[in-house]
């Protein structure tokens, strides 16, 4: 039988060429050479401006390429200037004191963030030589104590016999080339910290960094800001996967109060830890202008702001699975909010069928739509209105509109699994149009924010998803042709970073990386928000999977 | 990357490990996080200014926002009531909910816009509001966002740029209706009442009464 395929089946299982896999293992294990022991002496270099060990680290006949003048044409925003320079070429009669004349930049800051040597890319030439482009980038703060951020980009040969001959002593490098340059400074910073002072520092949360390393968990809670009580200070809910519940009032002067226990809502945090605990968002399911509250498993009736009731049993909404966020909006327009829950089904280990990272589509959960009946009630309607997004894995859902008809539109983003795109077609059903408009954004995606980002009249979609430092530099060592059909892109959607997806004229362009905002990290949220009040939305994203200790590699 | 087709698949180790530059191996990726091991970590959250609606600047550096923690989710919201939006952060280490305070340069002004729907649900969530300042048109939609596992309250602090008011605001609520007003204030609060005749004008603050009402149009 055959239904409909449009593409070959994929096949179930599939792996690289062996030779393939030792060239890559080789390539990873220079890269740590690289990056610890010429790395060691590259920073010291930079920061003492001493070069005798940094000599020694050249071949004789080294071909060595310096920094061109700085461009006088400056980006700036916000009290931040933006230089960049390029270099000189390759020739063989620049110094080594030219090449490092171009550290000079990182001589102004005394006081290092950050200072890191990272190879972006090697690739073997023959037995003995290599190439590599080698990051040298630093964040910190000048002498006066204003931001500062470098970073440089070399070209570089290397030859060695064998890996094991790369060290602080080694004459490895037959060439290295300044390439670019970007330099950041700020007259000051942009945001101050108010944790201690909004008394936030204080919650009896439990934190990764402070627990046994068999205790830290991926997530662990949810957050959701509203007015609750139209005192005109924003409150904030909280839930965790171990059951702590928390009400924090917004207090004149932006102090945050526990008020939780006392209007109804008691922490009972154990031990047990249930992924659905951690649930929290606001609907102002009854439309009397207090946004109720569903935390956990339950809805809470918001009494004027007063107290909260339980009203679960009477509004009828079930929370099972893994539900990763709520999404807030009146899909039907008939005046009473309803309720769409993105799902996640996780990931088993030791399960025995196959998986893809990327390219997943039944593995998950299916979303839910709860519509609210507008007597207190809310029927789901996942099925008859077609927005269950299939069986994926969600990390989040929006409400933006997709075109300009004022039926509010789905974006789904999905872990292992595209994306979805679901048009509200206004007579309360969605259909799936994701197909043909290039924004299925076929990676792992854990984020998503829409906005009009440039004042076009249409809404962008920045998408965060996982990304990998490793997998970016694999990359360079495999092509389409050392894979069956379709796989590669799977490789590539694997680190594929954020992704920036324009809307111009009804069609989407995505333009991350000319935009400057693809190499987030492995991210989750990210927001559009006006920073600065210039009318145009900026762009904060969330980074980082899982940091246990600083002193150890990162993988 | 070797065998794409399966995240369960277990990789063998394929020659020596560099042990003093930290180098190591694990057969599959999702027992890094198990066995205590750093996985993307310690990556700094990321701030970019928009410098035309096309290019962005990094400013993380200079942020004091870009937090190395395993954050998650993030609710930019105008905390502090000054008109500016600020940030507060959840992660998973490093503390669980942190706040950033915007203090950066201004480059423009501020409005932060309420709703209050009557034939619409009750927030007006779903509007479109059409903000006209300075010869230039800018639209923002009401949603409480929630990019991922946070969400944001039904309000809107919308910067307008560099000027001293706001030609016209026009709210088509979700009913379709639409509500025209002309000559706002800048660095105030606007609260739009559905069918309303006046836009309510407030201090930025909530600490301060109505400053005055703007008759519709």
């Amino acid at each position: 039988m055959v239904w409909c395929a449009d593409k070959p089946a994929a096949p179930s299982t599939f792996e690289l060429d062996k030779a393939k896999q030792e060239a890559i293992w080789l390539a990873e294990h220079v890269t740590f050479k690289i990056e610890f022991h010429l790395g060691k002496v590259w920073k010291q270099t930079a920061k003492s401006g001493d070069a005798a060990a940094f000599r020694k680290l050249f071949t004789e006949d080294a071909v060595l390429g310096a920094a061109a003048p700085q461009s006088p044409n400056a980006r700036s925003s916000t009290g931040i200037l933006e230089h960049r320079r390029n270099g000189n070429g390759p020739t063989k009669e620049t110094a080594i004191d030219h090449v490092i004349a171009g550290f000079a930049p990182f001589g102004k800051i005394s006081e290092f963030k950050t200072h890191r040597l990272k190879v972006l890319q090697v690739q073997r030439i023959d037995e003995a030589n290599w190439t590599a482009t080698l990051l040298h980038d630093a964040i910190g703060a000048d002498a006066d104590g204003k931001p500062l951020e470098i970073q440089q980009i070399y070209s570089a040969g290397l030859r060695f016999e064998s890996a094991d001959s790369i060290d602080a002593k080694s004459r490895v490098f037959t060439r290295l080339v300044f390439e670019e340059e970007t330099l950041r400074h700020a007259g000051g910073w942009l945001f101050e910290e108010a944790t201690e002072a909004a008394g936030l520092d204080w919650l009896p949360l439990p934190d990764n960094w402070k627990l046994p390393a068999r205790q830290r968990r991926e997530f662990r809670h949810q957050i959701a800001v509203e007015d609750f009580d139209r005192d005109g200070w924003l409150d904030l809910a909280l839930a965790t996967i171990e059951g702590h519940r928390m009400l924090l009032r917004g207090r004149p002067g932006g102090k945050f109060e526990l008020a939780g226990t006392a209007m109804g809502i008691p922490s009972r945090p154990g031990l047990k830890k249930v992924l659905r605990y951690s649930f929290v968002a606001w609907i102002d399911y009854d439309d009397d202008g207090y946004p109720d509250l569903m935390m956990g498993e339950k809805l809470y009736r918001n009494e004027g702001g007063k107290k909260f009731v339980d009203v679960t049993a009477r509004a009828g909404i079930k929370i099972d699975r893994v539900p990763m966020g709520a999404t807030v909006g009146d899909y039907d327009r008939d005046g009473d909010l309803d309720l769409y829950i993105s799902y996640l089904k996780r990931f088993r280990k030791g399960v025995s069928e196959f998986r893809p990272w990327v390219g997943d589509v039944d593995s998950g959960g299916e979303n839910a739509l709860w519509r609210n009946n507008g007597d207190g009630s809310f029927t789901e309607v996942t099925v008859e209105s077609g927005s269950s997004a299939w069986k994926r894995q969600t990390f989040a859902s929006i409400y933006f509109y997709y075109d300009d008809d004022l039926h509010p539109d789905l974006y789904v983003a999905n872990d292992f699994g595209e994306n979805v795109l679901l048009r509200n077609k206004g007579d309360g059903t969605f259909e799936d149009i994701t197909k043909g408009l290039g924004i299925g954004d076929y990676s792992t995606s854990m984020g998503v924010s829409a906005g009009d980002l440039d004042n076009d009249g249409e809404n962008e979609l920045y998408v965060a998803n996982m990304f990998s430092k490793m997998g970016r530099r694999i990359i360079g060592h495999v092509g389409a042709e050392d894979y069956p059909e379709g796989v590669f892109e799977q490789i590539q959607g694997s680190c594929a970073g954020n992704r920036l997806y324009r809307k111009s004229g009804g069609s989407f362009q995505e333009q991350s990386v000319p935009a400057g905002v693809n190499e987030v990290g492995w991210a989750y949220a990210p927001a559009m928000t006006d920073l600065n009040g210039d009318g145009l939305l900026d762009l904060y994203a969330t980074t980082g999977f899982m940091s246990y200790d600083p002193a150890e590699p990162d993988g | 990357m070797t065998q794409p087709l399966d995240r369960n698949a277990r990789h063998e180790q394929l020659g020596p490990l560099d042990e003093e530059s930290g180098e190591f191996w694990v057969e599959n990726p999702f027992d890094m996080a198990q066995q205590g091991m750093n996985l993307s970590s310690y990556e700094r959250n990321r701030v970019y200014l928009n410098l035309d609606g096309h290019d962005f600047v990094e400013a993380s550096f200079a942020s004091r926002a870009d937090l190395d923690a395993d954050s998650r989710a993030v609710i930019a919201a105008d905390f502090d009531r000054d008109g500016a939006p600020d940030l507060l952060v959840s992660s998973v280490g490093g503390g669980p909910v942190r706040l950033f305070r915007n203090t950066a340069p201004r480059q423009g002004r501020f409005v932060r816009i309420e709703l209050e729907g009557t034939e619409s649900n009750r927030r007006g969530i779903g509007a479109r509001l059409v903000l006209e300042a300075g010869g230039r048109t800018i639209r923002r939609d009401l949603f409480p966002v929630n990019p991922g596992m946070g969400q944001g309250p039904a309000e809107l602090s919308v910067g307008v740029g560099a000027v001293e008011k706001i030609d016209r605001l026009t709210v088509t609520w979700p009913t379709g209706k639409t509500q025209q007003f002309t000559d706002l204030p800048v660095d105030a609060k606007l609260v739009i009442e559905e069918g309303g005749e006046q836009v309510r004008v407030f201090g930025i603050s909530p600490s301060a009464t109505v400053a005055s009402a703007t008759p519709d149009r």
